[in-house]
């Protein structure tokens, strides 16, 4: 018996000690961490609002993957980096860090280029370079096979948005019904957000002013769920346009006041500038 | 009989049984006392009862700082601590120091004890200077010299000190440099003009050569206006020879300023810089150590956290708790937002 008691505490001793003991770390490793470390750091940053601090975080990380031809966390950190500038309104360093995965895409999984390439009509979208956009769109919409593909309510949604801007309302409306069905089914709110946004807009064109509150409301109570201010912003904005064009002045002014007000807190001189022409060309 | 048998051999067997286990139970308390009294022994080694120390002293203006057990340092290692910090009747403060006797031979009897503080958020240490080593290793109940590390502000009023005459030299430097009216752009400018104007005699010359090779062949009358000119020329050539001279003289007896001034100027320079860089890696003695070490210590202080932190994710049990790290994406959100994609599987 006691023989047995010394030959079990022999056996569990060693092998606890086994188990207590850490692995030592390669450089390969350390360096691996201390990426991963920033891209956590970097998504607190946005957490906490400081996109700036968040995109100083990925360049860096972002540097460590070039330096060790790390493909897969380049592709990662390259459209984060291009994500949190597009955010910052700088375009063009936007459009530099998606450069990276869009030049040579044969490096990169096909759902990083996918997204490369509709952050890129995104980026086209913004600066009403439409046909740039459909350019990119479409090759985003090529690429995106339907069951690897997360990013296909994002590319309906963007499908609309474009057709929006191109005057094809009525369009635009009816590809938003498969685009919020996606989003739900996905349970992806801040898509729906979008969907609902583009689809109010939409119908305020058509001159559906009803349906086009409903919509925008629905989606200003949906990003404010995010706490996304961005995002809040362009639904003022909307929601002011739409006032705008019922003829209520005092309910597009609050509208307009609001917008400028977040996108004031929310660090976004683009959208500053926007609600303030708009609070402006209001008689 | 086979009755009675069989209860006593189950008694038997209880008997060993319970034998075996006190036999057990002794082992494993003398194993027990025997890993207390170890530990106590580690304890007390660690403590430094078991180690021989030498007794020092030194004198201080103040108390503040100085606390009982504080530790004693040599370059960076702990050679002792403060045993007993007292007020003398003449107001001063007596701090006695235990120190490491497998250290005495390091120490010399001229060592000078520093206050100083383990970077800005570190905790106040004695520090020991070994001395020249003319008076041989610290002897037990020797009285050591004390002072004070500067404090922060005064190194960096210091610093400041140091740097703003670099930058008035400097300024003194370009003025006297770019001044239109000062003599170094004067002579410049002159020597300029007068090389002008030599340029334009050579040219002057060399037509009248060759003018002269015309005249050999025509008239002696007209040789005679040449030599005329050719004089003309050669005065407006010593006269633009002269200007330059001057304007070089001039140049001549700037330039020893000039380069004197830069000379020192480039001399505060270094200086500063070597300040700067002596802050910057804390190796400036009696000046900012602080401020100089508290990027370090804080950048080894996180490393070394991370280091602990990281360990214990990869120890059994807890690797098993932890989730695996992954690179972060964030979404192609089609409204310009800002937003992590969940993880795979979690959607």
């Amino acid at each position: 018996m006691r023989a047995a008691i010394l030959l079990v505490a022999g056996l569990l001793a060693p092998a606890l000690c086994g188990c207590g003991s850490v692995p030592p770390q390669s450089d390969t490793d350390a360096r691996r961490e201390r990426q991963t470390d920033l891209g956590e750091r970097a998504q607190r940053a946005i957490g906490r609002g400081e996109v700036g601090r968040a995109a100083g975080y990925y360049r860096e990380a972002l540097r460590i993957a070039e330096a060790t031809e790390d493909f897969p966390a380049i592709g990662v950190y390259a459209l984060n980096l291009a994500a949190t500038y597009q955010a910052l309104d700088e375009a063009a360093l936007a459009q530099g860090a998606l450069d990276k995965v869009l030049a040579e895409p044969a490096r990169f999984e096909q759902p990083l280029v996918v997204e490369a390439a509709g952050r890129r009509a995104l980026l086209a979208l913004q600066a009403r370079q439409l046909d740039t956009a459909e350019e990119w769109l479409g090759r985003a919409e090529r690429d995106c096979a339907p069951a690897s593909c997360k990013a296909q309510v994002a590319l309906q949604n963007l499908r609309g948005q474009l057709l929006l801007e191109r005057g094809n309302a009525a369009e635009a409306r009816a590809v938003m019904v498969g685009a919020l069905a996606g989003a739900r089914a996905e349970g992806n709110p801040e898509e729906e957000a979008n969907a609902l946004r583009v689809d109010g807009r939409a119908a305020a064109r058509l001159g559906e002013h009803g349906e086009a509150l409903a919509a925008l409301n629905r989606a200003l109570d949906l990003d404010k769920r995010s706490g996304l201010p961005r995002k809040i912003a362009l639904d003022l904005i909307a929601l002011a346009e739409v006032e705008i064009a019922r003829g209520e002045r005092a309910a597009a002014r609050d509208y307009a006041r609001r917008a400028l007000a977040v996108s004031r807190a929310g660090g976004s001189k683009r959208q500053q500038e926007e609600a303030q022409r708009l609070l402006e060309s209001i008689p | 009989m086979s009755m009675i048998a069989e209860p006593m051999k189950m008694v038997s067997e209880m008997r060993a049984g319970l034998r075996d286990i006190a036999v057990a139970s002794r082992i494993f308390l003398v194993v027990a006392v025997l890993a207390l009294v170890a530990a106590i022994g580690v304890l007390a080694w660690q403590q430094g009862a078991l180690t021989r120390t030498i007794d020092v002293s030194f004198f201080a203006g103040t108390a503040d700082g100085m606390n009982k057990g504080m530790a004693v340092k040599l370059v960076g290692f702990k050679v002792g601590s403060v045993d007993a910090i007292s007020v003398t009747p003449d107001l001063r403060v007596k701090v006695s120091v235990k120190l490491d006797e497998k250290y005495r031979n390091m120490i010399d009897g001229d060592a000078v004890v520093r206050l100083a503080r383990e970077g800005l958020i570190g905790g106040n240490v004695l520090e020991v200077r070994p001395g020249s080593g003319d008076k041989g290793p610290i002897k037990d109940k020797a009285v050591l010299r004390y002072e004070r590390e500067p404090a922060l502000d005064a190194a960096v009023v210091a610093l400041v000190d140091q740097i703003a005459p670099v930058i008035a030299d400097v300024k003194q430097v370009t003025t006297f440099l770019a001044s239109p009216e000062g003599d170094f752009r004067q002579a410049i400018g002159n020597a300029n003009r007068a090389a002008a104007a030599l340029v334009e005699t050579r040219a002057d010359l060399k037509k009248l050569i060759a003018s002269l090779g015309e005249g050999f062949d025509r008239s002696e009358k007209q040789l005679a206006a040449v030599l005329d000119t050719t004089n003309g020329l050669l005065q407006e050539t010593r006269a633009s020879v002269a200007v330059l001279d001057g304007s070089l003289r001039k140049m001549d007896a700037a330039l020893p300023g000039i380069a004197t001034k830069m000379d020192q100027s480039l001399e505060n320079i270094r200086v500063a810089s070597e300040a700067i860089r002596g802050v910057a890696t804390g190796q400036l003695p009696g000046l900012v150590g602080d401020a100089g070490t508290l990027v370090g210590e804080g950048s080894a202080l996180v490393s070394d956290t991370n280091e602990i932190v990281r360990g214990a994710k990869q120890t059994w049990p807890v690797r098993n708790l932890v989730p695996p790290r992954q690179e972060l994406r964030l979404r192609l959100d089609s409204g310009g937002g800002l937003s992590a994609m969940p993880p795979e599987g979690k959607r």
